[in-house]
């Protein structure tokens, strides 16, 4: 048995070495093309090119649905890509940074993006690199070329540079990826799924679980290479029904980690579900929410979701891009993210402390799935603080520098901007579940309210910068009565919440939510989807004015035929 | 703080053993993994529900059907040597056909102000469902028809508002074709799928394409396998469960010639089973003839527009036919005012040489010793698929009907066919060129010189392989097709050929067939998918090489970009 165990350890060095040998044939690759196109493309009579990035994106993905225990589809691949990166000109000035429209489609030779062979092949790799750099050499000398143009024939405050300079960065992530074992996940997923055979009141249901094995190789002409673990295991859980009023009733369960290994344990998991489907059950007969205007307590994924959605999306800062449209060229003259002005002023009360810590993976005994050891730009993990006794101190940044903030803090994780991964928000006055409780039934009492309102499970949706009124849509909420009864209501809507309400929380509780969420923010010039993975740490929140009504003020009728499972 | 639960009725005691009883008796009952039969039961016990209420609304449902398309697919891609990608798909969607009113006027009546029939993907006609339970597939269904009745109910009820101001009366042609009931249960097939052996396959041929780094760019051998397996019941009590294979071989090949100009050359084969595809040692052979091909045409002469005679080789020929005849003998569209309807009133008209006869067959899955892949034995509506004779010794006989009837042809033949997600109208099958005078292909081109002296010209065409086509049957555009050959020679009068590129096969369909000469004694077969309003489909063309006595070409649209900028880092070298 010892010497079978050798074996099995001799197989997995050998396996361990193959691979080592596979990346150093990549990183030759990438390193003899960077060489040679830094070199050579700086020989020709354009403009030469001061900066350029080969990325290696090795992904295996399973994905599965399945209903009432049943798998219904599948999708199960893996591929390679790569990406270039490529600057000409310098960097305070070169060819990123400017918006113009392009019209018809990109032939072969324009690509900056193209599937790779799986296994690491120098020559072919050459060959991608060279056609790549090719494509990606041609725009930036044309997108140059009329960005200077633009900047010569207007008068436009240019004066942050286009890019920061990095000090190189050599590094190996060593961490093994996750499993995916598809008969595990079918079998878990079916588990899951069949729970909801005891609910017969539900319309539909689905189970979905995504298994992604995700590697980034990464080089640069500045010297710094790295690789990059960035493997995401999601299992989602929709269910939905409707009222005897017509109102749709819908609520997702999500359960986001780095590795399946890390999903929280089937019986768990099920008993989330339960709890979910049995309140949804319940809210088929609950009273329509009414227009509400008074205090809310956001408890659980409620507060979460409120810090992910609109303090999240104001936590990064971006330059604004030149934009070229026929012959008409602007520049926005405020930033997108309003927080970019008020560095300084003040933001929330001053008892909170709100940070990015992407060096992290947990916090307080609790895992944390935002960790990075290095972001996509290279720049090593950092903790950033945001706001310091209430005060807004900085912000998130990728390498493209914004006034007041010339270094980047390594947030650029997908896309073209930076993005939060584990964003914390802390309380030096945080109150007991019983305190809590009695500052918002002060308030509505002092409000003249018969009760408040208590916020536990908001939909998860994308966040944009800018201090807008967002709409939330509310999943789980409870009128709170004088004498503490909670009574369910139907799905409502939250439709003027600003950035600015959080100055004016209330209260929060000392003990702390944690909750890991896609990032899905629309980030760059082009407001491009971002979808990493990020964690989020909040106490409850209580905040004195928020208007809550109907979600729904328009109903379909209940269905013509009775649902055949709640029949039989 | 309180206690923080709903305000909810607690289940109580007696309640929670009944509410356990309920759910062990439904588990018990129902096994994962459901027999064919026990998912059309399940299937039919709910139209059955679905109609029996549904037709007693006052916008009344007269038909009902639902078909469940199970798709397995796996595919693996090569690119010079290496394997790129590989992937496996499952899913499962429902199609509904669902009728509100009666088959004279329902809820699909084109108005005569309507110009077009509005055919295409639905999202409720895309519903995943799940066949592992039968309570599931009985809920998933319910559920979709819920969605889909009030949305064609709601159609239908505007349709008879909007028909009051209709000035033209109403076409005294019905909107539906009932059919008879079938029921048949195929046995499932089986995927044959060896990843590691067609991993090596694959990056063995497309290897072929390595060694030429400036001139090709890429090189892929592919291989997609599907199982498809439909469950299909209708309100006529049809119970129907199909399961079709079909494996996939491509080779594409994509270059630039020193002037910027992309070319590619490709080849696709398909059979039933993985033994109708071409061996290893075929398959080599067919990536050296490709890229000896796109090597040549890089380098090859653009072609002027011309007008001359011409031959269209069997594969040619089978794409030419499929477009401009095949496309203009789908029936629906003649119920359509926006179409040029050019054969409509051409029936027991002669429209093609005497000695031509042209058939659909979906009931053949080989021709010869060649795979066909435009066969099944029920369409998408429920109907068994026909051989239709839709010409006779050069008469038009028939059309091609699904259940949208014409006034001559009241009735189905079988070829309803449509994609997952899209609603179903009358497509192609297995397209069949027949002649009864033939000549040997040498004869052909004999005859082709003949043509090219008489004509006065300096030479003709042999067009030997074609990419596609498109055509439009509409009004408002030219009645005209596009034929887009890969691989064209010039004959000349001396017998000598000369590989040309960049050319177009132009012209409109009545003066096209007007100029058929003669025929060749060897079919070829042409497999592809048909893209069209329903969706793509697959579909085959058997047919000889034919000599036209005049064809008319114009140039390719230019597909140039510009050369890199520095040479390949690796060095051109044979393998």
């Amino acid at each position: 048995m010892t010497s079978y165990k050798n074996l099995l350890g001799l197989g997995a060095a050998l396996l361990a070495v193959g691979a080592l040998a596979q990346q150093d044939v990549l990183f030759q690759a990438m390193e003899d093309s960077l060489n040679r196109s830094m070199q050579e493309l700086s020989d020709q009579d354009s403009v030469a090119p001061y900066f350029i990035a080969y990325t290696l994106h090795e992904d295996e993905q399973l994905q599965m649905n399945s209903k009432m225990g049943g798998v219904f589809s599948t999708r199960h691949g893996s591929s390679n890509s790569l990406e270039v990166s490529l600057r000409v000109g310098s960097y305070e000035l070169d060819n990123t940074n400017f918006l113009a429209s392009r019209f018809g489609p990109p032939n072969m030779l324009s690509l900056t993006a193209s599937m790779a062979p799986q296994e690491f092949d120098y020559e072919q790799l050459r060959l991608k690199l060279w056609l790549l750099t090719d494509g990606a050499y041609k725009q930036a000398v044309e997108t140059y070329g009329e960005k200077t143009t633009a900047l010569n024939n207007n008068s436009i405050d240019y004066d942050v540079p286009d890019f920061t300079q990095q000090e190189p960065v050599v590094y190996r992530d060593d961490r093994a990826h996750g499993e995916l074992n598809k008969k595990a996940m079918t079998q878990r997923l079916n588990e899951i799924s069949a729970v909801l055979l005891e609910f017969p009141e539900l319309f539909s249901t689905n189970t979905f679980v995504n298994v992604d094995i995700h590697k980034d190789y990464y080089m640069d002409s500045e010297g710094t290479s790295f690789t990059r673990v960035d493997d995401i295991a999601e299992t989602t859980i929709r269910m939905n029904t409707r009222a005897e009023n017509g109102a749709d009733l819908v609520d997702v369960i999500t359960d986001i980690v780095r590795t399946a290994d890390q999903f929280e344990s089937l019986d768990t998991l099920k008993a989330k579900v339960r709890n979910v489907a049995e309140t949804l059950t319940a809210m088929r007969t609950a009273p329509e929410m009414e227009n509400y205007n008074g205090p809310v307590l956001f408890v659980g994924q409620a507060a979460t979701e409120v810090i992910a959605r609109v303090l999240g999306s104001a936590v990064t800062a971006e330059k604004n891009a030149v934009r070229k449209q026929g012959s008409n060229i602007s520049v926005a003259s405020s930033p997108r993210n309003p927080f970019q002005a008020r560095i300084g002023a003040r933001v929330l009360p001053r008892d909170f402390l709100v940070y990015n810590d992407s060096t992290i993976s947990s916090y307080q005994g609790r895992p944390l799935h935002g960790y990075i050891p290095i972001d996509a730009e290279g720049v090593p993990s950092t903790r950033t603080s945001i706001i310091e006794r209430g005060m807004l101190r900085g912000l998130l940044t990728s390498r493209q520098p914004v006034k007041g903030i010339p270094q980047s803090t390594g947030n650029k994780l997908a896309g073209n901007g930076p993005v939060p991964t584990n964003l914390i928000v802390e309380t030096s006055r945080g109150l007991s579940d019983e305190e809590l409780m009695e500052e918002f039934q002060l308030l509505a009492s002092d409000r003249g309210l018969e009760f408040g309102m208590v916020v536990k499970r908001i939909a998860v949706g994308t966040g944009s910068p800018g201090n807008r009124p967002r709409s939330l849509t509310v999943r789980e909420a409870y009128r709170v009565y004088e004498d503490g009864e909670y009574e369910l209501v139907q799905p409502s809507r939250i439709s003027e919440f600003m950035l600015s309400n959080f100055k004016d929380i209330i209260a929060a509780s000392e003990k702390f939510n944690v909750k890991t969420r896609m990032g899905r923010y629309s980030v760059g010039p082009r407001n491009q989807p971002a979808t990493n993975i990020m964690t989020v740490v909040t106490p409850d929140l209580l905040f004195e004015e928020v208007t809550m009504d109907t979600n729904q003020p328009v109903k379909p009728k209940p269905p013509i035929l009775s649902n055949p499972r709640a029949e039989s | 703080m309180k206690n923080m639960q709903p305000k909810i009725n607690p289940c109580k005691p007696r309640l929670a053993w009944f509410c356990g009883i309920v759910v062990f008796l439904i588990g018990a009952g129902q096994v994962y993994g459901l027999s064919d039969e026990a998912i059309l039961e399940a299937m039919s016990t709910e139209l059955q529900r679905s109609v029996e209420t549904l037709s007693q609304q006052e916008q009344p449902l007269y038909y009902l059907s639902y078909e469940v398309t199970e798709s397995k697919v796996r595919s693996l891609n090569a690119d010079r040597g290496k394997v790129v990608t590989n992937s496996e798909n499952h899913n499962t969607l429902l199609n509904m056909d669902l009728r509100v009113g009666d088959p004279e006027f329902d809820n699909t009546h084109v108005l005569p102000s309507q110009t077009r029939i509005p055919f295409g993907a639905s999202q409720t006609r895309r519903f995943p469902i799940s066949l592992g339970h039968a309570g599931a597939i009985r809920q998933d269904l319910w559920y979709a028809t819920d969605v889909e009745y009030r949305n064609q109910a709601s159609t239908y009820e505007n349709l008879i508002q909007k028909e009051k101001l209709e000035s033209a009366e109403r076409e005294d042609i019905p909107d539906f074709a009932f059919s008879s009931p079938q029921s048949a249960v195929e046995r499932e097939q089986n995927l044959q799928w060896n990843e590691k052996k067609w991993k090596k396959r694959l990056a063995e041929a497309s290897a072929v394409f390595k060694g030429h780094p400036t001139k090709i760019y890429t090189g892929n051998a592919n291989l997609g396998a599907t199982i498809t397996n439909t469950y299909f019941v209708n309100s006529e009590g049809s119970t129907i469960k199909q399961s079709q294979a079909l494996y996939n071989l491509s080779l594409l090949v994509v270059g630039q010639n020193d002037k910027g100009e992309i070319i590619q050359r490709y080849a696709w084969f398909a059979a039933r089973n993985l033994a109708g595809l071409p061996s290893q040692k075929e398959l080599i052979a067919h990536a050296n003839e490709l890229k000896v091909q796109l090597l040549a045409l890089l380098d090859a002469p653009i072609a002027d527009p011309f007008t001359g005679p011409a031959i269209l080789s069997g594969k040619a020929n089978g794409v030419f036919f499929h477009e401009i005849l095949g496309h203009r003998l789908e029936g629906h569209r003649l119920r359509q005012k926006s179409d040029a309807q050019t054969f409509k009133e051409k029936i027991d008209q002669q429209i093609l040489p005497r000695s031509f006869s042209v058939h659909f067959d979906p009931t053949i899955g080989t021709y010869g010793n060649q795979e066909l892949i435009g066969d099944y034995r029920f369409d998408n509506e429920g109907v068994r698929g026909e051989r239709v004779t839709v010409i006779e010794n050069g008469i038009l006989k028939r059309f091609l009907m699904s259940r949208i009837p014409l006034a001559e042809f009241p009735q189905s033949n079988g070829h309803g066919r449509r994609q997952v997600g899209f609603k179903a109208i009358s497509r192609q099958s297995n397209l069949i060129v027949e002649v009864s005078e033939s000549v040997p292909l040498v004869q052909l081109k004999e005859m082709l010189l003949d043509e090219v002296a008489k004509q006065g010209k300096e030479y003709g065409l042999l067009v030997e392989d074609i990419q596609g086509g498109f055509t439009f049957t509409g009004r408002s555009m030219p009645n005209a097709f596009n034929v887009t050959p890969t691989v064209v020679y010039k004959l000349y009068l001396d017998g000598t050929e000369e590989l040309v590129r960049g050319l177009d096969l132009i012209g409109t369909p009545l003066d096209a067939f007007s100029r058929i000469v003669a025929a060749s004694n060897e079919m070829e077969v042409f497999n592809g998918f048909c893209g069209a309003e329903s969706g793509s489909i697959p579909v085959s063309a058997v047919a000889p090489a034919v000599l036209v006595r005049q064809v008319e070409t114009q140039k390719k649209a230019l597909n140039e970009t510009r050369l890199p900028i520095l040479p390949p880092p690796i060095a051109a070298k044979t393998y």
